[in-house]
């Protein structure tokens, strides 16, 4: 099943990239986790925006659960 | 004659059809799920079936969205749609309006039927829609019903059909969950026509068969995991029952113990809201239903521990 024109959202050494086609296709296998092929660059910089609102969520929440009850 | 050398090949996903907040189909969703399933290696999707909540879709809304998915960039050749209804005009319309879109096939099933149904009727049933469509050269895939009924395709129809209509018919497809319907009908009807099944747990037994193609549902989170068992015959072990396993083959079943018992659909759309951390795909249209709160944080706690002990998706 061919893709013909695509912006892959890829996260990497727990980082998230915005990679077309070309970039994506030289990266070493198993170097990555792919998350999601979006038809338009927009689109897929809007879902890396969201990913990354949701693991500042996570980190605070895991924060909170850490910090002493307050006094 | 259709030989099992024009059968399918490879893995077809049988989508998930995630939705709105008013219950129509998220065709902008749908889009990146199926160019993501792409990018890991499926051969083609199959829409509108048993989990892709096909009966809740009629006719205009399964024909908007294969025009919806192409203009996303999805080819024709890559879609296979189930175009089955409890009656026969809106199957022979559904095919008649989409058939210059180019699609793979049509997936016909019997429709419920109540007591009175014959085996004649399904014949019957089936005749019509060759005669209707069958001069426009599409590709017609006969299926059973995923819960079998008194009304279900069974040999003596299967015969007279293959007979009647020869080479009207591209392949029979074995909705049952059960492994040895499936091998009776590849043991009656293989040398005749290709017999495919969508039981993800019979994908890699068949394989061993050389029968490389399947339907998969579990492929909307697991493609490269089914494309594996799809395609290879390598197999490390040997059950008591002479069935072979290996890693991957572990990693299936653990898989499917994870949602064993549950309704199919909320549990895999819930697992989908997960891997793509997106709410919406937990929608279902009633009468499914989202599962409830316990159920749902089981199941989180299992698949993350489940993600966790194997290789990434």
């Amino acid at each position: 099943m061919e893709i013909k024109s695509a912006w892959y959202l890829i996260e990497q050494d727990q980082l998230h990239h915005v990679l077309s086609n070309e970039d994506f296709a030289k990266l070493e296998p198993d170097s990555y986790v792919l998350h999601q092929v979006f038809e338009t660059h927009r689109d897929a910089l809007r879902e890396k925006s969201r990913l990354i609102k949701l693991a500042i969520e996570d980190l605070k929440d895991e924060v909170n659960k850490m910090a002493p009850p307050r006094a | 004659m259709a030989t099992a050398g024009t059968a399918l090949q490879g893995l077809w996903v049988e989508l998930l059809t995630p939705l709105t907040e008013d219950l129509f189909i998220h065709h902008a969703k749908l889009s990146t799920h199926v160019q993501t399933l792409a990018a890991k290696g499926i051969q083609g999707v199959v829409m509108f079936s048993h989990v892709g909540e096909g009966d809740s879709f009629n006719a205009a809304e399964r024909l908007d969205a294969v025009k919806q998915l192409m203009a996303h960039g999805v080819a024709g050749k890559d879609i296979l749609l189930h175009a089955a209804f409890a009656n026969l005009t809106d199957t022979v319309k559904l095919i008649r309006d989409t058939h210059e879109l180019g699609l793979q096939g049509y997936i016909l099933t019997p429709p419920p039927a109540g007591p009175e149904a014959t085996d004649q009727g399904l014949v019957n049933f089936f005749g019509h829609i060759v005669q209707k469509v069958g001069p426009m050269g599409v590709k017609l895939y006969l299926a059973s019903q995923v819960n079998a009924g008194p009304a279900d395709l069974n040999p003596r129809v299967l015969s007279e059909l293959l007979d009647k209509h020869v080479g009207a018919f591209q392949g029979l497809i074995d909705q049952s969950h059960n492994a040895s319907h499936t091998m009776d009908w590849v043991r009656s009807f293989l040398p005749k026509i290709p017999v495919i099944s969508n039981q993800d747990m019979n994908a890699h037994v068949l394989a061993n068969l050389g029968l490389h193609s399947s339907l998969s549902s579990y492929a909307n989170l697991l493609p490269a995991l089914m494309a594996r068992m799809v395609l290879s015959t390598a197999a490390q072990k040997v059950s008591v029952a002479g069935n072979k396993i290996g890693a991957d083959d572990e990693r299936l079943e653990e898989f499917d113990r994870l949602i064993q018992g549950m309704p199919a659909v909320p549990a895999l759309k819930y697992l989908m809201a997960t891997h793509y951390r997106d709410a919406d795909w937990l929608r279902v249209r009633p009468p499914l239903a989202v599962l409830n709160a316990q159920t749902q944080e089981k199941l989180n706690k299992d698949f993350k521990k489940y993600t966790q002990s194997g290789e990434a998706r």
